[in-house]
């Protein structure tokens, strides 16, 4: 992680954003014999036991719990990566695989060294977002506006908490903790603190909302922009209001393809032949199988700026 | 170390604080209250003689982030440096609703863009958050409510809009957020009132009023009273003189308007008011920031607030000249990043 002429992308994400399924199905795409392949591995990276341990899991339709060692040790993960078409090499990193890193940004407001300088030496973006890991703001008086009127409180057998006895009450109330804050206030400090040591700005950002056959479930037609628009509005608007700073574009991945504890889904998983054609990528200009799209992309994006 | 030879004890640095010597606080607070008290850990010469340098330096294998708390005035300069963010300060007494407003206003942006703005940042988010927690279902709450701003030193919240046309750029708002008793002193005293000096640096300036107190009949006219003086007050002291501009915002209009009238507030409270500060007074927003009643079940009154907040008469340069010797506070500095 040190030339820097070749670009180094880093993959972020809170923890259980896909991270984990999005890297199985890479391995798999490049272990594959896959005609016209957009990348390739240039090396055997330092933590292929691990890798093939998520890919292995991927293959036999097994969901990625986090094991032991992942709880006891932060696992690294860095890819180098030659594009098929140019010859040119980037490098993947992937730090902290589970992802406590992130979430300790936010709660903790610090980076472990080594990351920092990771963070650094960086020159793009990838930011998994779980569609069902959203935690929301929830203000009392859309809620209340949305149950009803106020005065029926009571009537809904909801109890006043901020009658006389106030004081009682409010001691019985959740304080605030860093933990609780909405996924988009914690993912927009986290792009926030991100661009702030990144150097080359517009830096290219990607935003991966993971689980993605699970948003075209309820939403069928949506588009991968339009889901964080509304969902991560946010986000969304610190994205587009920064573009002196980033680019960024949005894709749906769904890395396993379906839900491997649903029966129906399970099925219709195991009647495709090749593997990699499990997975969904979704984007601004329609849908395919391809899981390298977002990194060559992003590389595309990079490359367009230094010309 | 060893633990019996060092001491671990809280000190207060609030001027004038008798904390320290009789364990009595100035304002009354806890410790776990108080924002002046500093953890010390008192370590004795033998100890510091027998610990080599290196035991004694923090291990540093961690990189600080910036805070994303509010800023006090020693720390606003993260976003003073290299912009020109507008200050707004917003004046009014205890439980007036000065950081209900505030926080309804970040909590409007969790929605999407508001009034044509996009969010395009904060370096206070962690501030906002907290102030906004008790607006949340999180809060375990069923009614909205706001913990008070109890600390007397001066904190403020940043927030970075941009246009949604994206033609210009971001534009960033600094919000003072001063606890009440602040205004209550300043309102009986000229002293106080001068040792408000914010105001001299301020775009837009608003007074609070709780309109809830305006609408009960017993309370309204020792409210119209209080504010009238802390107007007055400020007024005489010239300490509105270099503001951009001075607005009136009376809060929880919903209440006014379930307990009272709109028509009766007029001729009660404000064109008396009008009358009273013209020239001095330029906008009267009504605003009812948490809507708690039938009467009005909408936010209302935020978007004549925030694009004040955002509007551009710039407010009076004051010539002040400092001397070499002269260390230039924060404030200044601002100042004169702004000319």
């Amino acid at each position: 992680m040190t030339d820097s002429l070749e670009p180094q992308f880093l993959v972020v994400g809170l923890p259980a954003s896909g991270k984990t399924t999005f890297l199985a199905a890479l391995q798999n795409y490049i272990d594959s014999d896959l005609p016209d392949k957009s990348i390739r591995m240039t090396r055997y990276c330092a933590n292929s036991e691990y890798l093939n341990r998520i890919h292995n899991k991927w293959l036999q339709f097994e969901m990625q719990s986090r094991t032991i060692q992942e709880q006891a040790s932060r696992i690294d993960v860095s890819m180098h990566i030659e594009v098929n078409k140019t010859g040119d090499n980037f490098t993947l990193n992937i730090p902290d695989v589970a992802g406590e890193t992130f979430s300790q940004q936010w709660s903790e407001r610090y980076w472990e060294l080594e990351y920092h300088e990771i963070v650094c030496a960086s020159h793009g973006l990838m930011v998994f977002v779980h569609p069902s890991k959203v935690e929301s703001h929830a203000p009392i008086a859309q809620v209340i506006s949305a149950l009803g009127s106020l005065t029926n409180i009571e009537d809904a057998g909801i109890e006043d908490q901020s009658a006389d006895n106030s004081q009682e009450i409010i001691a019985e109330t959740e304080v605030w903790s860093a933990e609780k804050s909405p996924t988009q206030t914690v993912l927009v400090d986290l792009v926030q603190a991100h661009i702030d040591h990144i150097s080359g700005h517009p830096i290219p950002v990607s935003i991966l909302v993971s689980a993605w056959d699970l948003v075209r479930v309820g939403s069928p037609n949506i588009t991968p922009s339009e889901w964080l628009r509304y969902n991560l509005p946010l986000l969304w608007q610190f994205l587009s209001s920064n573009f002196e700073s980033l680019t960024f574009e949005v894709y749906g991945v769904s890395a396993q393809g379906g839900n491997f504890e649903d029966r129906v889904d399970l099925e219709r998983l195991e009647k495709i032949d090749i593997p990699a054609n499990r997975v969904l990528v979704a984007s601004a200009v329609g849908d395919n199988n391809d899981i390298a799209s977002p990194i060559i992309s992003i590389y595309e994006r990079w490359k367009a700026k230094q010309s | 170390m060893t633990e019996d030879s060092s001491a671990e004890q809280d000190v207060c640095h609030q001027e004038g604080c008798r904390f320290n010597q009789d364990g009595q606080c100035l304002e009354g607070l806890t410790i776990a209250e108080c924002p002046h008290l500093r953890y010390t850990l008192e370590v004795s010469d033998q100890e510091f003689r027998n610990d080599s340098p290196i035991d004694l330096l923090p291990v540093v294998d961690t990189y600080s982030l910036f805070s994303a708390e509010e800023f006090v005035p020693e720390s606003i300069q993260e976003v003073t440096f290299g912009n020109k963010p507008k200050l707004v300060v917003i004046i009014g007494e205890p439980n007036s609703g000065k950081t209900t407003l505030l926080s309804t206003l970040y909590e409007q942006f969790h929605n999407g863009p508001y009034c044509s703005y996009l969010f395009s940042g904060s370096r206070t988010s962690r501030g906002f958050e907290r102030r906004c927690h008790k607006l949340r279902i999180a809060s375990g709450l069923v009614r909205p409510t706001m913990d008070r701003t109890i600390s007397s030193d001066f904190h403020f919240l940043h927030l970075s809009v941009r246009r949604d046309t994206l033609d210009r750029p971001a534009e960033h708002l600094l919000f003072a957020d001063i606890a009440g008793e602040r205004f209550s002193l300043a309102r009986d005293s000229d002293v106080d009132a001068k040792r408000l000096t914010i105001l001299n640096y301020t775009d837009q300036c608003f007074f609070i009023v709780d309109g809830e107190e305006l609408a009960i009949k017993n309370r309204r006219f020792a409210a119209k009273q209080r504010l009238q003086n802390l107007i007055g007050r400020f007024v005489q002291n010239s300490m509105l003189a270099h503001c951009g501009e001075v607005h009136l915002v009376i809060s929880k209009w919903d209440k006014v308007l379930e307990i009272s009238s709109e028509e009766e507030l007029e001729t009660f409270f404000i064109e008396p008011m009008r009358q009273r500060f013209t020239g001095i007074l330029s906008k009267i927003i009504l605003l009812s920031a948490q809507p708690q009643t039938n009467a009005l079940q909408q936010v209302s009154g935020l978007d004549t607030f925030f694009e004040t907040c955002l509007s551009s008469k710039s407010r009076q340069i004051v010539e002040v000249s400092i001397t070499l010797s002269e260390r230039a506070s924060q404030f200044q500095r601002f100042k004169f990043r702004k000319q």
